[in-house]
């Protein structure tokens, strides 16, 4: 059997990025958030929160809509039912490692 | 659904899931309109009987138009919007208005018609407080304590320091006011503290 930290190695780069985990945990909570609020949740600046998004959108986790609010452009984001599984499974990846970390004994040398 | 791994991240999903709640400052206009009807009812309070039951009612409008409208604009504006996902909280809605809201209704008429020397209604809203805290995101300490003040507030009859009957529901009534508006303005602290309270624009560049 292989070490936790080892299997740390398998994890989805995508969705385990902290910014990224993030924003999918927050989508998989609502129908939509616009990106005002992901940029309030995240702390995150617009240039690097519209990379962020544009990554998650090109591997199809996320959806992007643009709509007018009166006047005001309004980006809103939505993750997609194939964004929901992959957060859902990183979440359950996550919690293995985690109990996996706690039962495992370095081999004696 | 998975557990998720970290605290932090379980919070950012309570907060999102329940983003309508957290606007904190929504409640606070109620909280007023609250405390004005349960002023209204007060037994010195020089106001003939036929008006007492209305007297909240003006207020209440224009806190209904403060929260939903000017407050509102106020939390897009500054925090952003998020959709609800209503599929997610089926139970919630159900038990709200099945078991929450005619528990409290019924307290209320048995408070008022009964007498009893334990204020039912004050019990009935301490678990209303904590059902709230509870399925809007946990956390936010301070409707358990106020939840602990509803119980209290429950035995002053019992000892003595409250009249029981519909004085005393009024006084809880008032009582809800002042948990709408602290519990209001702590929610917003709150969330300005989970958000950042940098400004940002709403313009995105995606």
């Amino acid at each position: 059997m292989s070490a936790p930290f080892e299997e740390l190695a398998d994890l989805d780069r995508l969705v385990h990025d902290p910014s990224r985990l993030a924003i999918l945990t927050a989508l998989s909570a609502c129908k939509s958030a616009d990106f005002l609020y992901l940029q309030r949740l995240t702390g995150l600046t617009k240039g690097n929160l519209s990379s962020h998004l544009g990554k998650l959108e090109s591997a199809g986790l996320v959806a992007i809509e643009k709509e007018f609010i009166g006047k005001i452009p309004n980006t809103r984001v939505g993750i997609t039912k194939i964004g929901r599984t992959a957060v859902e499974r990183h979440w359950k990846r996550l919690d293995q490692l985690r109990q996996a970390s706690l039962e495992w004994r370095p081999e004696p040398i | 659904m998975s557990r998720m791994p970290a605290p932090d991240l379980r919070r950012l999903h309570a907060v999102t899931d329940n983003f309508f709640f957290w606007q904190g400052l929504r409640w606070i206009p109620m909280g007023f309109a609250l405390m004005v009807s349960s002023i209204a009812m007060m037994p010195g309070v020089p106001l003939s009987k036929d008006v007492r039951p209305w007297i909240g009612v003006p207020f209440m409008i224009v806190a209904l138009w403060l929260s939903t409208s000017v407050l509102g604009r106020y939390y897009a504006r500054h925090f952003g919007r998020v959709r609800m996902d209503l599929s997610r909280h089926k139970t919630r809605t159900t038990v709200k208005w099945f078991v929450v809201y005619p528990a409290m209704l019924a307290a209320i008429i048995v408070d008022g018609v009964w007498r009893p020397p334990v204020l039912l209604s004050a019990l009935a809203f301490a678990g209303a407080v904590e059902a709230y805290r509870e399925s809007t995101g946990g956390g936010r300490l301070h409707y358990a304590v106020a939840a602990i003040g509803f119980v209290a507030f429950s035995l002053l009859p019992l000892l003595g320091v409250l009249p029981n009957g519909m004085a005393a529901v009024g006084a809880v009534i008032g009582l809800t006011g002042a948990v709408y508006v602290v519990g209001g303005f702590l929610d917003h602290r709150e969330l300005v503290r989970i958000l950042g309270s940098n400004d940002a624009s709403d313009v995105s560049t995606v």
